[in-house]
């Protein structure tokens, strides 16, 4: 289990005699004055002893009663050690102190607490709105916002005739809607100044920036100069909806961040939540998660290496992934029921029980993938044109990858280790054997590299998970026993106590204990954390979620200056983001 | 045959009804997609569903697109750039929503997104799905090119039978 | 008299060739895409008439029906013409390509082409380089930043491909010993007379500016979708959109194909197997099968960055030109 021992952390007191530990199942956190923050961080990164370089995630939470109001959380990570910290200090006068200097990947992550709660960071190099554009008067995840926004335009629809009943639950009036001007605005003040011959807007609704991520590029001829993102037009407030829900209810909200890996997303929430309310998982729920995770992963790794060669102009390539990939969502729609976001996962199991026949499709597709991959390698891997695209670009060093937070693909593509299945094994991935390819070089090619021989390493865990399966063939599939677990439709509609366990669960909740938690995942887009603070109620107070992408995102305008438009493509490309993920 | 007099003339429908016939044959949509259903949207391009069948192709530009087919959540933020790619595009042109999300919100009742992308541009045929299956989108385009076809012949596209829903799970006794 | 007969000929030819030429062109629209679909495991073009045979009239119905926006920011002058520069040039090479030998209908001798000047392939040559102005035009009067930086790209590659095609065509031109693409065809007799055994690097490099010129996928910067939206044509809607991958991707692969075909594979010679139409069985069969080429090199690789272009045009091909111009001398002055 990657957390620090209580040990070691009440050994800090020897050096910082204010701090306060407070531990919740394996999760300890430490809480410091406000003060005191910089050097304790600085502490934890440099001691020999303790080595937190890697960034996780930096968020915060709102305490509408307590004076001050807001308390930042810091989550960081010591690869040395293979152990985790969460810091805890509280925003006096709303204001923090930076840590852009000690962490790079703090900048957006910052942006964001600015965007949320309106935080001020001291010293941060440009506090703009990370998500709502700039002129946007309110502060959405402050408790006191209403997550249904103010609705003060009206802005009726234009196909509802007037005069009649509307066809479905409508209000003519809406929040406000930014105009072009207001954009403006907000681009302004990510680029102040033009350095270069032209500002090149690159996005937000264009072919080629994977959704909705919006660039803007300071070019001198087709070099680029400058460059800077702007995140937010798939913002859709998942956080904030998810204060107000059950934990069961977000299950589909996962689903919708991550769509291309939405089972993975699902895992990683699920185990999450597990913890927290400590459920136990049926062993044959555990392997057929492993199993979807790593059908999801191959699934995810098709696409990306499907968009990855369209954007390079291989067009064919991208038709060939999507066969296979019609193959992988055939599973998984004859097992989940649903094609793409399956919402599969439940807390304590799976939905249903694996169908008849589901083994024996999964089966003949190993045996067909194999060929098929070295079919896209054929063409590829040792393409002179593709060669000489990626190699070289975008490299990533160990240092960057600690910095700004890195995790996934694009840190192994970097040498580094890192990898959730093997740091923190949940479900039944310390059961299964399998290897974790690392990159030398951390280039787009190498990336590529890592992705292809994951697809070879996830096909081998969903072998070994198929034999496991066929013993498991009668075991229970979802841990009804437990009261946060709800019942199978066939139990509620059978028996009286099911039906009021359901009907209690879906109204009031899983009335977890007091706590909070930090559980993650690994994704294809690198980990996937959720951060939950529950206060005794049936849903969370505070949903964190730690988006992969969002993180492997933020490197992408140091690598990109002073190379060219053609090579922003393949770079983003190899980082692979999701717009649904990084924007929540 | 026979002839009828007036402005209707017999040639003049018929040049309508050929033109009527080049455009729904011919729909090119923008390749723009905004979230999940994207991807679906991908799919019905790809192999296995083949948009091309139909005569559809993606173009990149909007100035030379017919249809504009939402996929995926619209956020307030990017409300007012659709709306500047819709008005990008030449006449005549139709508009898609696919989705629940941008046909009305969709799971996503919150203060940063569109509830319903028809607040900002009309909305010729709505998909159902979260996100829509690619046959639900290839019944979308369907749809469209008979909405086309009667709109040619002066008529409104008749409303779409409503099933009566049946038990979707059977109840043990 | 004679002049006027010539002169109604000449008309009569042209209007016949630029009007099947357009349908040839709307028509290899359909056999790219049937072609694209089945390299990609999928059928294409299927439900508009029989296996898609009515889809490019469908899609000519659609375009040039369509609305045809100028937008206000634009060069208005310059975006007409840009369109028109871009198409002209393209369908004008045909003017001095020969299809076949002439034949006897009817007592008349009817020529399968134009005209047939002594500087055919110059002129070709000429012809084709205008077309750059087009894209440059397009780019430029667009006033848009996509759109110009498609147009410098697609320039750049042009200026660097031009000169390595030129350079190409001195082998096949020193061996035939004459400028007219017919005495070109004449001077190769037989299987082996063909020019690709003699000039294979020459053929090469035609190959590759084939794919430059063109714009296909190796080179095809100027309207990489992930980069530029649609390149230098991303503001032009309607027919004035149609013609740039019309003149662009069809008629203009169509027409260097053919170029390909008189230069290295001996144009319409082969075995007389099919009576009197043989010479142009053999000759479309040829340009087919390389415009297949074409269209399968198309749809399997990645692309080249523009930098990455213009250095092999300099650095690669243009050397390998005059390695072929002096090989080629040096076996002419030996064999005397």
């Amino acid at each position: 289990m990657p957390w620090i021992k209580k040990e070691k952390a009440e050994k800090l007191k020897e050096h910082f005699p204010s701090i306060k530990i407070n531990q919740y199942k394996d999760n300890i956190s430490v809480e410091i004055e406000k003060e005191k923050l910089k050097e304790f961080l600085s502490f934890l990164k440099e001691n020999p002893e303790y080595q937190f370089k890697m960034f996780i995630d930096f968020s915060c939470v709102d305490y509408p009663l307590s004076n001050p109001r807001f308390q930042g959380v810091y989550i960081l990570y010591s690869p040395q050690y293979k152990e985790r910290i969460i810091i805890k200090t509280w925003a006096t006068n709303e204001e923090l102190p930076t840590i852009t200097d000690l962490w790079k990947g703090a900048k957006w992550a910052e942006r964001e607490a600015y965007d949320m709660f309106g935080i001020k960071f001291q010293g941060h190099e440009n506090l703009v709105r990370m998500f709502m554009w700039e002129n946007y008067p309110y502060y959405p995840l402050r408790k006191d916002f209403p997550k249904e926004g103010i609705k003060n335009t009206y802005l009726p629809s234009l196909n509802e005739p007037e005069n009649s009943y509307p066809s479905h639950d409508y209000d003519p009036y809406h929040t406000a809607i930014p105009t072009l001007q207001d954009l403006e605005v907000t681009q302004k003040t990510r680029m102040p100044e033009k350095k270069a011959q032209i500002v090149l807007n690159w996005g937000p609704l264009h072919p080629g920036t994977h959704g909705t991520i919006w660039f803007i590029f300071d070019l001198e001829g087709e070099t680029v100069k400058n460059c800077e993102i702007i995140l937010g037009q798939l913002h859709r407030g998942i956080e904030k909806l998810s204060e107000d829900i059950t934990y069961t209810q977000v299950i589909p909200y996962t689903d919708r961040m991550d769509y291309i890996s939405a089972i993975c997303s699902n895992v990683a929430y699920v185990n999450a939540v597990e913890k927290l309310l400590d459920v136990p998982v049926p062993e044959k729920a555990k392997w057929i998660r492993t199993m979807l995770c790593e059908l999801q992963r191959i699934n995810s790794h098709l696409l990306w290496l499907g968009t990855f060669a369209l954007d390079l102009g291989a067009l064919t390539i991208f038709l060939y992934t999507f066969r296979e990939r019609e193959k992988i969502m055939d599973i998984i729609e004859g097992i989940a029921g649903i094609r793409l976001n399956s919402t599969y996962m439940r807390i304590g199991g799976v939905r249903m029980d694996l169908p008849q026949g589901a083994i024996d499709v999964i089966k003949h597709f190993i045996k067909d993938f194999p060929s098929k991959l070295k079919e896209y390698e054929d063409i590829l891997t040792k393409n002179r044109i593709w060669l000489r695209r990626n190699i070289g670009l975008g490299i990533i060093t160990e240092e960057d990858v600690y910095s700004y937070g890195i995790t996934g693909v694009v840190a192994r593509g970097s040498g580094v280790p890192y990898d959730i299945r093997f740091t923190d094994p949940t479900d039944a991935y310390d059961k299964v054997d399998f290897e974790i390819p690392l990159g030398t070089q951390g280039d787009c090619y190498d990336r590529y590299l890592v992705r292809m021989e994951e697809m070879r390493q996830s096909l081998e865990i969903v072998k070994q998970c198929i034999e496991k399966l066929e013993k498991l063939k009668d075991d229970k599939y979802l841990a009804t026993d437990n009261p946060y677990v709800l019942p199978t439709l066939e139990e509620t509609f059978n028996s009286i106590e099911a039906m009021v366990k359901d009907f209690n669960l879906r109204i009031y909740g899983e009335q977890a204990p007091e706590g909070e938690i930090y559980s993650s995942g690994e994704n294809p887009r690198g980990e996937l954390g959720f951060y939950i603070i529950n206060k005794g109620e049936g849903k969370p107070y505070r949903l964190r979620i730690r988006s992969g992408a969002f993180y492997n995102l933020q490197i992408f305008p140091e690598l990109i200056i002073g190379r060219t438009v053609a090579d922003a493509v393949v770079l983003l490309g190899s980082l692979d983001p999701v717009v649904g993920e990084t924007d929540r | 045959m026979a002839i009828i007099g007036g402005n209707n003339g017999i040639i003049l429908t018929t040049v309508e009804e050929v033109l009527s016939w080049g455009r729904r044959n011919s729909l090119w949509p923008v390749s723009i997609g905004l979230a999940c259903c994207a991807i679906e949207m991908m799919h019905t391009a790809a192999s296995r569903f083949d948009t091309d069948r139909l005569g559809i192709i993606f173009r990149g530009s909007p100035r030379q697109s017919d249809v504009l087919i939402v996929a995926g959540t619209v956020v307030n933020k990017v409300a007012p750039m659709l709306k500047l790619i819709y008005d990008q595009m030449p006449d005549p042109k139709w508009v898609i929503s696919m989705g629940g999300c941008s046909s009305g919100g969709g799971p996503f009742p919150t203060y940063s997104t569109l509830q319903g992308i028809d607040r900002i541009i009309p909305v010729d045929v709505y998909v159902p799905g979260c996100p829509p299956t690619p046959q639900a989108l290839l019944w979308g385009i369907h749809q469209l090119q008979k909405k086309i076809k009667a709109r040619q012949e002066g008529k409104e596209l008749e409303e779409i039978p409503v099933r009566t829903p049946t038990a979707s799970f059977p109840i043990k006794s | 008299m004679e002049l006027l007969a010539v002169i109604i000929g000449i008309g009569i030819k042209s209007i016949i060739f630029i009007i099947g030429m357009f349908l040839l062109a709307a028509y290899l629209t359909l056999v790219e895409r049937k072609f694209a679909g089945h390299v990609q495991q999928r059928p294409g073009p299927l439900h508009v008439g029989f296996h898609g045979l009515l889809q490019p009239i469908a899609d000519a119905l659609k375009v040039l029906t369509k609305e045809d926006i100028v937008p206000n920011f634009v060069d208005k002058y310059l975006f007409y013409l840009a369109s028109l520069m871009a198409f002209v040039p393209a369908i004008m090479i045909l003017a001095v390509i020969p299809f076949g030998e002439p034949i006897t209908i009817f007592g008349y001798e009817v020529k399968p082409y134009i005209s047939d000047v002594n500087v055919g392939l110059i002129l070709a040559l000429a012809f084709g380089s205008i077309s750059i102005y087009g894209v440059i035009f397009a780019g430029w009067a667009s006033n848009s930043k996509y759109p110009m930086i498609g147009g410098l790209r697609k320039a750049a590659v042009l200026i660097g491909y031009e000169v390595a095609l030129g350079f190409a065509l001195v082998g096949p031109i020193m061996l035939a010993g004459t400028f007219s693409l017919r005495e070109i065809v004449e001077a190769q007799q037989g299987f082996f007379g063909a020019f690709i055994w003699y000039q294979p690097l020459a053929f090469v490099v035609f190959l590759f500016s084939i794919l430059a010129e063109t714009g296909r996928t190796p080179f095809d910067v100027q309207e990489a979708e992930a980069e530029l939206v649609a390149g230098y044509n991303t503001e032009y809607s309607g027919m004035k959109f149609g013609l740039f991958p019309l003149a662009e991707w069809y008629i203009a692969t169509f027409v260097l194909s053919a170029m390909a075909v008189i230069l290295f594979f001996g144009g319409w010679n082969g075995p007389h197997i099919f009576g009197a139409v043989s010479p142009y069985i053999w000759f479309m069969l040829k340009l087919f099968l390389v415009f297949m080429f074409l269209l399968w090199v198309h749809w399997t690789l990645p692309r080249y960055r523009v930098d990455q272009i213009t250095e092999i045009a300099w650095k690669v091909m243009l050397p390998l030109t005059f390695l072929n111009i002096f090989i080629t001398a040096g076996i002419i002055i030996i064999k005397g």
